[in-house]
């Protein structure tokens, strides 16, 4: 039984606008939907299954995500939501369709979220005929990311590795435990043996350190300039 | 995200800044956060630095194997965009007439142009259909206040407002002044109880009689429960007039009853009223119910 369905004073709550309710269905359904936008789906126009390969960079993601709650908490929608069925299909269909949308208003410049899944072609398709409504569409198997993410992800990875190695050992241990292990930051003060300030201090020092060695690395080169602001405190 | 550029432009220092702040804060206020938002929408190297920043934010959610999941963070911050968006801040807790009366922005206009000339007589709460004591006895009756039947022992004091606030953030009472707000605009309405009906039920008539649901909702179905004692008692609700709304006549009724009213009772009244002109039809068909109407013109 889905949130909605098995709690009546949530659902009614929901139906209103509360704003307690929505923050629940919010908190129960973003992380699901999130992947769901970022596996994308095959879909089928023109006689051809097509894949849209999902959401990858994280601003993609969000502006999607925040366009398909906002639809779908608007009151025309939470009315027309039966209180029934799973309200994750529900918000699936209208990401879908916010998708599919997207596809037709800008071909052009989405093409490349998009590839044929019947020969693996890269194509830069015609959506004008999307099927919304296609039962061919469906959640993506696999994750596809673009080679331009890849990279990027890639090089992240090493400039993290390489900025956690030049740590000296209490900072590693409460970056260990505070950021990987998700520890509270009284925890992973404690765990290194400082206090909560302490951890406080250290947490805001290491993460203006972090944008600096990033900076440092070439990294952030789309916003070169000032930083003086985030270094400085080693 | 490419699909959304229209334009090149530089991320200067000062968004650039902010996309770092968010970093090592973790947050931004919200008037800075939807700035950012919009601007990183439009600008190729701030949605570049944005994206490369969060990624590397998501590190710190979980290390190397969070790095492909929205961190917590990020589905907070669209949490709040998405409330905002849906004008679903929570209700403020309850304040005396008089702080309400100086700090709700959409009496700040009013407050601005006609002091409590402006306040005070649009409410036009009456007992027994008659001016409220105090008023002139050679006041105009105005049409938007009426009472249904014989006034009920009790005393029904009892009155509906409605205001439009423009797309561009103005805000006017309708009344027999002005009875127009423009499509674009959204609808604050606000009621006022001191009688001792239990109920409100609110909902606008349009100019093909097709029943606009305000309180309660189609799903709910039933009256709502009506403050004792409220005065200009604002609804949570903000009616987005571009939705379902037409250019023409509408007539807002609210209905106070001790009963709560069923929806299917109060769309079966709206029926019997078709083809009456909205200007003359004040009341709804409805028994045991003490009625005030407002009628507004909604315009291109």
């Amino acid at each position: 039984m889905s949130l909605l369905s098995g709690d009546r004073r949530l659902l009614e709550g929901f139906r209103r606008g509360d704003t307690d309710a929505l923050t629940r269905v919010y908190n129960e359904y973003a992380p699901a939907l999130a992947a769901f936008l970022a596996r994308g789906f095959t879909f089928s126009s023109k006689g051809r299954l097509l894949q849209f390969r999902g959401y990858h960079q994280p601003f993609d993601l969000e502006n999607a995500l925040q366009e398909t709650f906002a639809r779908a908490f608007s009151e025309r929608a939470r009315m027309a939501y039966d209180g029934l069925s799973p309200y994750k299909s529900y918000l699936t269909a209208i990401a879908r369709n916010l998708v599919l949308s997207e596809l037709r208003r800008r071909e052009i410049a989405m093409s490349q979220l998009v590839q044929v899944r019947d020969d693996g072609q890269e194509v830069a398709p015609s959506v004008a005929n999307v099927d919304a409504s296609s039962p061919d569409l469906m959640a993506a198997e696999q994750p596809q990311p673009s080679a331009e993410h890849e990279f990027m992800r890639q090089e992240l990875l090493k400039l993290y590795q390489a900025f956690v190695d030049e740590l000296d050992a209490q900072e590693q241990g409460f970056f260990n435990a505070r950021f990987e292990q998700r520890q509270t930051q009284v925890d992973a003060g404690a765990a290194v043996g400082l206090s909560h300030m302490q951890a406080r201090t250290l947490e805001k020092k290491l993460r203006k350190r972090f944008l600096k060695f990033m900076h440092g690395h070439g990294y952030l080169d789309a916003y070169a300039g000032p930083h003086k602001h985030v270094g400085a405190e080693r | 995200m490419n699909e959304h550029s229209q334009q090149h432009a530089p991320c200067d220092a000062g968004f650039g800044e902010l996309i770092d702040q968010l970093f090592i804060e973790e947050t931004l206020p919200e008037p800075k956060l939807s700035k950012l938002h919009e601007h990183v929408k439009g600008c190729d190297d701030c949605r570049a630095h944005y994206n490369r920043v969060v990624l590397a934010a998501r590190l710190f959610h979980g290390g190397p194997e969070a790095i492909d999941e929205p961190s917590p963070l990020e589905l907070a911050r669209v949490r709040e965009a998405v409330l905002s968006r849906a004008r679903l801040a929570p209700d403020p807790p309850p304040r005396s007439f008089a702080q309400r009366f100086l700090s709700l922005r959409w009496l700040g206009a009013l407050v601005a142009v006609g002091a409590a000339v402006a306040i005070v007589l649009p409410l036009a709460l009456r007992d027994d259909g008659k001016p409220p004591a105090g008023n002139s006895s050679t006041a105009p009756a105005r049409p938007e206040f009426q009472t249904r039947g014989a006034a009920p022992k009790t005393g029904k004091l009892v009155g509906l407002r409605a205001f439009c606030v423009a797309k561009g953030g103005g805000v006017a009472e309708l009344g027999s002044d002005n009875k127009s707000c423009a499509l674009a605009g959204v609808l604050k309405l606000a009621y006022t109880n001191r009688s001792k009906l239990a109920h409100v039920f609110i909902v606008g008539v349009d100019a093909k009689h097709r029943p606009m649901w305000y309180v309660p909702t189609p799903r709910t179905g039933l009256s709502v429960r009506a403050e004792q004692g409220a005065v200009d008692k604002a609804l949570a609700r903000t009616v987005r007039l571009e939705v379902n709304h037409q250019a023409g006549a509408l007539r807002i009724f609210a209905l106070f009853s001790q009963k709560p009213l069923a929806l299917a009772d109060v769309e079966a009244a709206i029926a019997k009223t078709k083809g009456q002109d909205l200007a003359s039809l004040e009341l709804l068909p409805l028994d045991d119910t003490e009625q005030r109407s407002l009628l507004v013109t909604l315009s291109k």
